[in-house]
């Protein structure tokens, strides 16, 4: 692969953001609120092909000269590939499927240990991208993990024009077609993430009890503003984006890039994403209780097809009569995790909170006590968010269709997947309705602040009778207040209106929020960084000290700096990697047992903190933390946006 | 049995003739924490110390929360509903009216205030036993949250609510309430001795002491004395029974799980008898309590799972029963690593583990019998597991299989009273053995601690045998055993 500058040149345009999450191809569902191109027999997101990391890691590893003069650093910051290979964990994807991790799923699931990296066990649906032998463009390499294209869409058709200045004024339905997937549309992005960190049933995406009791970690609550600022991001957010500060009045460009609101981007995904999740939740339910019937099985449903079962993967008639037969085993993979799984403890928060689906304004929506519920946490913000924005009719449907599907699971412990499913499509219709306005609405400084200060009050618990959080809804709360006071705090102190004893205040509770509720980035980050450094990097190199690694990882903090960019030019770190350290001797290495071995260990270290802070969830602490953080946020008018 | 499991949960300063409402909690040392308790049966070696580990402690509130009600042999109480559209159901004798405590309270019948001695049975009852507060718990925070969870803020309280009352009260009906009867009485005297009204004025005279147990029976006196009849009455509302399910729902409303053990609830019970009459009536005491209390126990609870199988599939009894399965194989903070992945036998992945505690120290029980036998039993048992262990249970089959291993279980229920518990090397064996198994790696909290319970019962009973038995490494590494069952600070389960 040349890697002059005029080959770079070439690609160096308009390549948009690698995104959080993983591997999805084409998104076709029925209940899309934005049409994916599909539809079409031959269309590209069926049938085009992924090209390899290497192939974007030529243009995508460090700015050049060029690049700021060509203006392409405007746009675009050229050192995707190198922040995903090295800082994000979606480039270690497929590697911890050869992990210690993965090798004991494997025995305890009863399957060889090889068979996690083939096809049919389902598991590249997520951690990688599954096309071998069938999508592959240039350099497809499945043992990259979820990688560019993973998120990006297939580049057959884009892969180069891309790089022209030109692509830069086509819509985003105009690329959508030739296989660019629109990731600043939130509820395309939403999608993507969802697909994998909720699930996707038609996908092929699905995390079983039985790959949780093997050792599979819990799939933590979706918040995607906060995701993808863990991931790290490889991309500014808009209002830090030269092209888009230049034309922010230019109605094409904010079209194209969907910047209305430009100042509340994160904002609104996360508030947009969390009905996505909302809604992908329950199209999960729906679909993992047969009653899609558009729905070809085996794929939603890997537990039927572990040996021990019996049942034949070629035969849908049996997998479909086998699913009334297997629901409590179905059910138990979308339901709350920490409902059953936690230490008993006397006086314990559950018994004072009751049992039910939680909506903050209203009376909860009791079921029998100690049943297992479909997932709680997607439920949090799409209330908030539709309390704050939407008619107040939809609030009464929403618990309409909520007091079905508690019905459904007080009748008997899990539901019938008839009632359970039935319910679940109502919710996930009403999602739809309801994601509609929310993506209507208009993010301003006037209505964000009360989009904060009614999150307090909704679950402070000074409205009576309380509403009892658990962990995974106050998380999401905490991450909606984080992501919204710090968009907030800028435009308020842009406008000179804040007061600094007031501002320090918020930050202390929410930073507080941050460390319990775990929403900082991943904590051994340093230490992967080190084990990539020496263990890859340097290894393959045939280098020892190189510099400019923590200068680049410093960067990746504070993404909007323009001036940390400019520095990156002559990055010896990014220069190695660019120049000595192809992708595949990259990947290799991280496949080495010792390699995997030891970020499998940090992974382990991580969880552990993750677990340890449900473990040490209090509600009345959190209900404290709302509470000082609402004291402190300025009088709001009451304005709806 | 000094060092045997022992909760102090009443202390004479907590009397409370008056039915003050007795807060679970508050009110039991045993709960939350370690408490060193002077012993109940100090007639027994060396230690007065008792280290209560605050799992037993939950055991005792089981005790509190579900006291003594029974249904038994002839003249077993029907339960009857009170009236049509009533949801009062009330457990009857058919026959005689109750009296309450009212009438054995006199200082010169059991009213007497020397605990120590005779005459003072309704004094210890209602100063140290928790039967007595059985109905005043209804009236606490912790019930009434228990129903709100089940039925939401207009839920019927507790004290109205049939099932509660079933363990918490008298629940007899108007006609069969003498005047002097109250509700208030919680577990009182006729709960376990019999609806008194025709041998209340006879039962003190010299003559009574001649007549025979059933000519007593006849007339509605039950044989509380006899061990067997004793751990019959118990278990309906210790182990539960229909009408008296504590089932998933209502503990995770609030209820205290039930996890009774006859030998060691006997043994913390403060006893309004003597004990010395006991052991001379029983030279075997200890022995044949443990083993006579796992087989009724055993029994009680499979027809408890029968009945819950047994129930309409729909509008019926929830199904599949959480509360048959074991606590702790959900209930667990889950850990990056825990362990359990590598445990050598494995079940199906993600599957809930039926219940054991019933039946895990069972074998042993029926080890100690002269007839060894009984493969049917051992089979149908784990047939039960097995199909416990699927995701869907088929309750007709589960229906099916608890009955017949309940009725198998009658014979041995006549074996093992029937039995004498007086071969030191067989008890010394089973006991070395069951020291010996909890070394084994990894067993999960239930199953060690009916090992515990049981090899605490066998090293006692040994004692019984032989006064001068001591044993004192033996005896460390079964303390030892107990030890290792409490649980962490602010947890009311093992981690």
């Amino acid at each position: 692969m040349p890697t002059t500058p005029r080959f770079k040149q070439l690609f160096s345009a308009g390549f948009l953001s690698l995104t959080v999450v993983a591997a999805s191809l084409t998104v076709t569902h029925k209940q899309q609120v934005v049409a994916q191109p599909g539809a079409e027999k031959d269309d590209i997101w069926k049938t085009g092909k992924f090209d390899g990391a290497s192939f974007c890691m030529t243009c995508h590893t460090y700015p050049s000269a060029r690049d700021e003069e060509s203006g392409t650093l405007d746009l675009v910051l050229m050192t995707e590939y190198a922040i995903w290979k090295t800082h994000d964990k979606h480039a270690q994807a497929y590697a911890v499927l050869e992990g210690p991790r993965s090798a004991q799923m494997a025995r305890l699931l009863g399957l060889p240990s090889e068979a996690l990296t083939k096809e049919p066990a389902g598991c590249l649906n997520c951690h990688a991208m599954n096309y071998v032998g069938k999508r592959e463009g240039q350099e497809f390499k499945i043992t990259e993990g979820v990688s560019c294209g993973g998120c990006h869409g297939p580049s057959e058709k884009w892969g180069t024009p891309h790089a022209r200045k030109e692509w830069r004024t086509r819509s985003a339905e105009q690329k959508q077609r030739e296989g660019m997937r629109d990731l600043r549309d939130p509820v395309v992005r939403a999608e993507l993430c969802v697909s994998c960190h909720v699930g996707n049933a038609a996908e092929g995406k699905v995390v079983t009890h039985a790959m949780f009791a093997a050792g599979h970690p819990p799939l933590p609550p979706v918040e995607i503003a906060t995701f993808s600022r863990n991931e790290p991001q490889h991309w500014r957010d808009a209002h830090d984006v030269p092209h888009f500060q230049k034309n922010s009045d230019n109605q094409e460009v904010t079209r194209n890039y969907h910047l209305e609101n430009l100042e509340y981007q994160r904002t609104k995904f996360a508030l947009v994403g969390s009905l996505v999740a909302l809604r992908e939740m329950m199209k999960l339910a729906v679909d993992r209780a047969g009653l899609n019937r558009d729905l070809a099985p085996p794929a939603a449903w890997p537990e039927l097809l572990l040996p021990q079962k019996g049942i034949d993967a070629r035969d849908a008639d049996q997998i479909r009569k086998a699913v009334p037969h297997y629901w409590p085993e179905i059910a138990l993979a979308h339901s709350d995790c920490f409902a059953c799984h936690h230490d008993l403890k006397y006086p314990g928060y559950r018994q004072e909170r009751g049992f039910g689906y939680p909506l903050a304004s209203r009376p909860l929506i009791r079921v029998a006590p100690g049943r297992p519920l479909v997932r709680t946490w997607p439920l949090t913000l799409p209330e908030a968010g539709v309390r704050w924005a939407g008619p107040r009719n939809q609030l009464d449907d929403l618990a309409k269709h909520l007091n079905a599907l508690a019905a459904a699971c007080s009748a008997r412990p899990y539901g019938t997947p008839e009632a359970v499913g039935t319910a679940a499509g109502r919710l996930a219709q009403w999602s739809d309705e309801a994601l509609a306005e929310l993506k209507k609405t208009g993010y301003t400084s006037d209505t964000v602040l009360p989009l904060l200060t009614s999150l307090c009050d909704l679950f402070d618990g000074e409205r009576k009778p309380a509403t009892v959080l658990d962990y995974e809804g106050a998380r999401q709360v905490a991450s909606l207040l984080q992501v919204a006071y710090e968009e907030w705090q800028t435009q308020a102190t842009k406008a000179g209106g804040l007061r600094k004893n007031q501002d320090a205040a918020v930050q202390k509770v929410l930073h507080a929020l941050q460390q319990e509720f775990n929403l900082q980035p991943y904590s051994q980050r340093q230490a992967r960084l080190q084990v990539i450094m020496e263990d890859v990097v340097q290894e393959i190199a045939g280098r020892k000290q190189l510099k400019g690694l923590q200068e680049f990882s410093a960067y990746t903090e504070d993404i909007g700096n323009p001036k940390r960019l400019r520095d990156l030019r002559k990055n010896d770190f990014l220069m190695t990697l660019s120049r000595d350290v192809g992708p595949e001797a990259f990947t290799k290495q991280l496949k080495k047992p010792e390699v995997v071995d030891k970020l499998q260990k940090l992974g382990n270290l991580e969880l552990d903190q993750a677990l340890a802070s449900v473990a040490n969830y209090d509600p009345e602490r959190f209900r404290g933390h709302l509470k000082e953080l609402r004291k402190n946020l300025p009088a709001s008018p009451t304005r709806k946006p | 049995m000094p060092w045997f499991p022992a909760v102090k949960c009443f202390s004479t300063a907590d009397q409370t003739p008056n039915h003050q409402a007795y807060h679970p909690i508050r009110d039991s040392p045993g709960q939350m924490q370690i408490h060193p308790v002077p012993s109940q049966r100090g007639d027994l070696s060396e230690g007065r110390i008792i280290v209560m580990h605050r799992a037993i402690g939950s055991l005792f509130l089981a005790i509190l929360a579900a006291a003594g009600c029974w249904r038994v042999l002839s003249f077993t109480p029907a339960v009857t509903a009170a009236s049509a559209g009533d949801d009062v159901v009330a457990v009857s004798s058919g026959k005689w009216l109750w009296q309450g405590v009212g009438s054995c309270a006199a200082s010169a019948c059991h009213g007497g205030g020397n605990p120590s001695r005779k005459q003072s049975e309704y004094t210890t009852w209602i100063n140290q036993d928790p039967h007595a507060r059985a109905y005043q718990v209804l009236f606490d925070e912790r019930s009434r949250r228990i129903v709100r969870n089940l039925d939401g803020p207009g839920a019927q309280p507790p004290e109205k609510r049939a099932l509660c009352l079933h363990c918490h009260a008298m629940n007899v009906p108007a006609t069969e309430q003498a005047r002097t009867f109250t509700i208030q009485d919680s577990i009182g005297c006729e709960r376990c001795h019999g609806p008194a009204e025709k041998w209340r004025t006879v039962h003190y005279l010299p003559e009574w002491q001649q007549q025979s147990a059933a000519a007593k029976e006849s007339l509605g006196l039950r044989p509380t004395k006899d061990l067997l009849a004793r751990a019959k009455l118990c278990v309906e509302c210790h182990v539960g029974s229909a009408e008296a399910d504590v089932n998933h729902d209502l503990i995770a409303a609030g209820h205290p799980r039930l996890n009774f053990e006859y030998g060691s609830y006997l043994a913390v019970l403060p006893k309004h008898w003597s004990e010395r009459d006991e052991k001379t009536r029983y030279p075997d005491f200890e022995a044949r309590a443990w083993a006579v209390g796992q087989v009724v126990c055993a029994r009680a609870a499979l027809e408890l799972l029968a009945s819950r199988a047994d129930a309409p599939a729909d509008g019926g009894k929830p199904w599949p029963e959480f509360a048959e399965y074991n606590c702790v194989s959900c209930h667990r903070d889950l850990r990056a690593w825990n362990g359990r992945q590598n445990r050598p036998e494995q079940p199906a992945l993600g599957i809930l583990h039926w219940g054991d505690w019933y039946v895990s120290a069972l074998p042993d029980a029926l080890s100690l019998q002269k007839s060894k036998d009984n493969p049917e039993l051992e089979d149908n048992l784990r047939k039960l597991a097995e199909e416990m262990q699927k995701p869907l249970p088929d309750r007709i089959s589960i229906a099916q299989q608890a009955h017949a291993a309940a009725a198998q279980l009658n014979a041995w229920v006549t074996r093992t009273d029937q039995a004498r518990y007086d071969d030191p090397v067989l008890l010394q064996q089973l006991l070395a053995t069951i020291v010996q198994r909890e070394r084994a790696p990894r067993t999960d909290w239930d199953q060690a601690a009916q090992r515990y319970l049981a090899g605490a019962a066998l090293y006692h009973a040994l004692g019984d045998l032989n006064p001068r038995y001591r044993d004192p490494r033996l005896k460390a590494s079964i303390q030892s055993m107990g030890k290792q069952l409490r649980f962490p600070k602010g947890h009311d389960s093992p981690r």
